[in-house]
């Protein structure tokens, strides 16, 4: 039985055809359903999500699986066998665990080191899991790499260095404030630079939004949308006592606030810091605003500036996780290798087993004079023969590291001794 | 047990710095297992600390911190017991690189600064003495604290401002948190120094009949809680969060370590 994956994602084909091949919920029950009862197709998992679809299975005949994937693959969503091929990536075997562990850490997304690709992984699993259509072998691939993507975020940082903009704008708005619980932030302007960030920041639990928009009407509708309220866009400053965090994104060909305002407004919050976000181009708040003490101001470039720094440094751990990666990778081929040993094993065993019997049966016959202590005598030695001669094979089978031209030892095995025919 | 009380004070004096060691590698090599690891090794440091401790003070008995080789171990013991506790609760791993040499200096004092309180004298038998000590000596160790707390401020304050963002700005405590530790250490050291600068009084009425008497030791504490009041009452009235509260923090400092180790009691 060996591990596989066929898939496409953002580097090996166009939007297009991820979106044709995008699975949703319903469909991929549907899709699993079917495709798992395809004859050299014992178990599948469906990943898809906005940047990749993939399809792990086990099997014990993985090009032939391939040939029937694809082809079921077209047939279900209408796609032409051959153009999917071409875009496809097929691993097998050891291969595919080391591209599952990368894709479960983040290493194979666009944003490199992104965390939401391993909670997405968790549900696809979760999902076949319902169904009943993954097995000992997708069981154990899978909870595997859950683990190491854990491990590769804790052994390294490559999570903890912010790659976007509005992103970038949380963490330093965590480094000053701590926790963004309790924290108020204004919003001037409701573009859509404006509304990403608000989507970040309201996530991160802060306790109240306030939207001013130059059409109010507009400005209801976002607040509606991410549950902020309105003021008025006219008299915002007024707001600044209460709110600790301003991000600005309005059209304006001036600066819509000035080192005047600012001033006061931490006089009166008694020195209690402010943070401006300023992503607007050109910006919205007077660069002099960042001399005051305990404000802290950062335009688009020097959020950039933060990013830029960590793509980088990103780019470095990387390279660290995939040393994490390559031991993981080892060390599970070396326990599937076991798993996969097990049937054999046991067939192997049983069929010693059986023969014995047969061979004492007929030979009890021939001899009826053979009474019960006699008798347990020639049993006890007959199967201690059969044990002694299984006994190495057997040990060298469960180290199963070496292979044979094309054959893996297990299957040498099963061919030499007719496992799979009886 | 006199070379063993020897080998235990050069023991957890090494794995302090060890520590402190562990606490900064990663920050360069990026291992962040590391500072779980330092901590663990400060934490047995710190029982062995008080295991001298207690062994010293069952040894030489009432009164306490009479010599200032005990005293400023008892310090170091006290600001390590502070950061271990901190540490548990926020991303503390840096301060620990720059606390446990401070440690260690405490140590070095230990070993190189004899000075006998008042001792042989009148004064030791006065029950006032081992209180007035004890208060100077928390007072110390919580001021040492504030100290890299506030030294550190500044940095990140100056980081955040000036957008000179390092890799490992990531792991240290936000600015907020920062600044609220740093102020309420500041009003608990303020009230132990309240309570050593006037018990030292009484001690002084009991033996010498004078609350003050000319004390150059005196004088710079009175100074120093003077600072430090300043410090306080315009961070607490007059809002003055952030940088220059910080910065009047730690001219306070200057003036406390001048008050233990610039000047000495009757001079």
């Amino acid at each position: 039985m060996k591990l596989f994956v066929l898939g496409i994602n953002h580097r090996s084909a166009p939007i297009e055809m991820r979106e044709t091949l995008a699975v949703s919920n319903v469909k991929a029950d549907q899709f699993l359903s079917h495709a798992v009862q395809l004859p050299h197709i014992e178990e599948l998992v469906a990943l898809s999500t906005c940047n990749r679809v993939e399809f792990y299975g086990a099997s014990r005949h993985t090009s032939l699986a391939k040939e029937q994937l694809i082809q079921f693959c077209s047939n279900f969503f209408k796609i032409d066998p051959f153009t999917f091929e071409k875009h496809a990536y097929f691993y097998e075997a050891v291969e595919t665990i080391r591209h599952g562990f990368k894709v479960a850490s983040g290493l194979d997304s666009m944003i490199l080191g992104e965390p939401q690709i391993l909670g997405q992984m968790k549900e696809a699993y979760r999902q076949a899991s319902e169904l009943g259509v993954v097995d000992r072998f997708l069981n154990k691939f899978f909870h595997r790499s859950f683990h190491v993507a854990k491990k590769v975020r804790t052994e390294t940082s490559i999570g903890a260095h912010p790659v976007s903009v509005s992103y970038a704008a949380m963490v330093l708005a965590k480094q000053i404030f701590g926790d963004l619980k309790g924290k108020k932030v204004l919003v001037l302007g409701a573009g859509k630079m404006g509304l990403l960030a608000m989507r970040h920041l309201k996530s991160s639990g802060i306790e109240k939004l306030y939207i001013a928009n130059r059409t109010l009407q507009h400005a209801q509708e976002i607040a509606e949308q991410v549950g902020g309220e309105c003021i008025p866009f006219e008299n915002f400053t007024k707001w600044f006592l209460d709110v600790d965090i301003i991000l600005t994104s309005a059209a304006a060909d001036h600066y819509l606030v000035g080192v005047q305002e600012v001033q006061n407004a931490i006089r009166q919050r008694k020195n209690r810091p402010m943070f401006f976000i300023d992503i607007a181009v050109p910006r919205n708040v007077s660069p002099e605003v960042n001399q005051i003490p305990n404000v802290y101001l950062y335009d688009v470039d020097d959020l950039e500036g933060v990013v830029e720094v960590n793509k980088f440094a990103r780019i470095q751990e990387a390279e660290r996780a995939k040393g994490v990666i390559e031991k993981e990778v080892m060390n599970f081929q070396r326990e599937l290798k076991a798993l996969e040993m097990v049937p054999t094993l046991s067939s192997l065993a049983k069929k010693f087993d059986k023969i014995c019997r047969h061979e004492l049966e007929k030979l009890f016959q021939k001899m009826p004079e053979l009474n019960g202590d006699k008798r347990e005598m020639v049993e006890s030695m007959a199967f201690a023969i059969v044990h002694k001669i299984l006994h190495d094979p057997m040990v060298t089978l469960k180290e199963g590291e070496q292979v044979i031209g094309q054959d893996d030892f297990a299957s040498l095995v099963r061919k030499l001794f007719k496992l799979d025919e009886a | 047990m006199y070379l063993f009380m020897n080998i235990i004070f050069y023991l957890t004096l090494s794995l302090y710095l060890i520590a402190g060691f562990l606490y900064l590698l990663p920050f360069i090599f990026n291992q962040p297992k590391l500072a779980v690891f330092a901590t663990r090794i400060t934490w047995v440091s710190w029982i062995f600390h008080a295991g001298w401790l207690a062994y010293h003070f069952v040894q030489s008995g009432y009164p306490f911190l009479t010599t200032s080789t005990v005293s400023y171990l008892f310090t170091g013991w006290i600001i390590v017991l502070a950061f271990l506790v901190l540490n548990q609760k926020y991303r503390f791993q840096l301060i620990g690189a720059l606390i446990l040499p401070i440690v260690a200096l405490f140590y070095l004092l230990s070993l190189f600064s004899s000075e006998n309180y008042r001792s042989g004298s009148a004064w030791m038998h006065s029950p006032w003495a081992s209180v007035h000590l004890i208060f100077s000596f928390l007072a110390l160790a919580i001021f040492t604290l504030t100290f890299i707390l506030g030294m550190i401020f500044i940095v990140e304050e100056f980081q955040l401002k000036y957008k000179v963002l390092p890799k490992f700005f990531l792991r240290l405590p936000s600015l907020e948190i920062l600044e609220q530790i740093h102020a309420k250490a500041l009003t608990v050291g303020f009230a132990l120094l309240s309570g050593g600068i006037l018990t030292g009084a009484i001690w002084a009425k009991s033996v010498t009949g004078f609350y003050f008497f000319e004390d150059a030791r005196q004088l710079w504490a009175i100074i120093a809680w003077l600072i430090y009041a300043l410090f306080l009452q315009a961070r607490f009235a007059a809002g003055w969060r952030g940088r220059r509260g910080v910065l009047l923090s730690l001219i306070g400092f200057v003036v406390i370590l001048f008050t233990f180790l610039g000047v000495q009691h009757g001079s």
